[in-house]
């Protein structure tokens, strides 16, 4: 076996495939700029779908109320509900006619961070079990907590003192960089670093891909946050395409897990 | 015994979690049933997974660790009766 599994590695060989081609696809398109913002939120919507089929396919074929079964699924409740609140957005927008945002679309987007956060410290927590992980606690809590201040010094604090701004308003434009910074930052790379010392060992390397994309989905959303604070995100940008891997890699990493835990088909055992 | 018997299991687990990982477990599953790694024996082998149980059961799903066992089962006997 190699780094991937086969199965995992031929999947990830399509996801890349499919990531270079949209990507292409968007920038072709990039003047007409309703076309390139369907085609950014299709292929969110697309990736995000592959994650949560992968979760759902993986914890149904574990044991109830294993451990790695409840991890499993609060990530794939995260993912899916990423995907309604991405639909209940597109129909404000398109169907009703209203403005999005704020919206109940938004109560969507923020279940997604404890349910991916949790999944995540869930994974933390089994991988230290036994040990001490100083380190990987204080290393991502310090990275969040500069993050923090930057977000407060160039966005939140302007934000906060906009005296046009609803108290909603500020309440959501505070939680949505806060939660990527503690909700999805901070338990990613305490997992990553956590992770290190079983370098060399297939269980880790599941675990590192699905953390590398709630890494992934933590620096766009807050690349987001910083242009559409500036006026100057358009969607159907290049930035989009960050979501597109973040997605893609938290499927491709239950993927790898259901090959690397033998749960593959249900019953067969990779050794 | 040698640390043979100890080597057969930390090889079962080195694929798993890593030659790092692996040494920790099985030396920390050891000191729980009060041995050293040079000490222990195949007998020790059910008590030993029931400790890495209680160590990987967070991340492990039920059906890997019940290969795991048998793997550390089988290894354990093979060393022993190899270093015999």
């Amino acid at each position: 076996m190699g780094v991937l599994p086969r199965r995992a590695a031929v999947t990830a060989g399509a996801l890349l495939a499919s990531i270079v081609v949209a990507a292409a696809a968007m920038r072709a398109v990039s003047a007409n700029a309703d076309m390139a913002a369907a085609l950014s939120t299709a292929g969110a919507v697309a990736f995000a779908v592959f994650a949560v089929a992968a979760a759902w396919s993986l914890a149904s074929r574990l044991q109830r109320g294993e451990p790695l079964q409840v991890q499993v699924a609060a990530i794939g409740a995260g993912m899916a509900a990423l995907v309604a609140g991405d639909f209940v957005y597109w129909a404000h927008e398109s169907l009703l006619r209203v403005e999005p945002y704020p919206s109940s679309a938004d109560l969507l987007y923020i279940a997604s961070f404890p349910l991916l956060g949790g999944g995540l410290l869930l994974a933390l927590r089994a991988f230290t079990r036994g040990q001490r992980q100083t380190v990987p606690l204080a290393v991502s809590a310090a990275v969040s907590l500069a993050g923090t201040v930057a977000v407060w010094l160039t966005v939140l604090g302007p934000l906060m003192g906009d005296t046009e701004a609803s108290v909603l308003e500020k309440a959501l434009g505070a939680f949505y960089p806060l939660g990527d910074l503690w909700l999805l930052l901070f338990p990613a790379l305490a997992l990553a670093l956590a992770l290190v010392r079983f370098a060399g060992g297939r269980l880790a390397t599941p675990w590192a891909i699905v953390s590398f994309g709630a890494l992934a989905m933590a620096a766009t959303d807050t690349a987001y946050t910083w242009l559409d604070y500036a006026g100057t995100y358009v969607s159907g940008s290049l930035v989009d395409v960050g979501w597109w891997v973040a997605y893609a890699a938290i499927g491709l990493g239950l993927v790898t897990l259901a090959e690397v835990q033998g749960v593959r088909g249900g019953r067969s055992r990779e050794r | 015994m040698s640390a043979e018997v100890a080597h057969a299991a930390i090889a079962v687990l080195r694929g798993l979690v890593g030659p790092a990982m692996a040494v920790v477990y099985v030396s920390q599953a050891a000191h729980a049933l009060g041995k050293d790694l040079e000490s222990l024996e195949p007998s020790d082998a059910d008590g030993l997974c029931v400790e890495l149980r209680k160590l990987m059961s967070g991340y492990c799903s039920l059906a890997m660790l019940e290969d795991m066992c048998e793997d550390v089962h089988r290894q354990m006997a093979a060393a022993a009766s190899g270093s015999a």
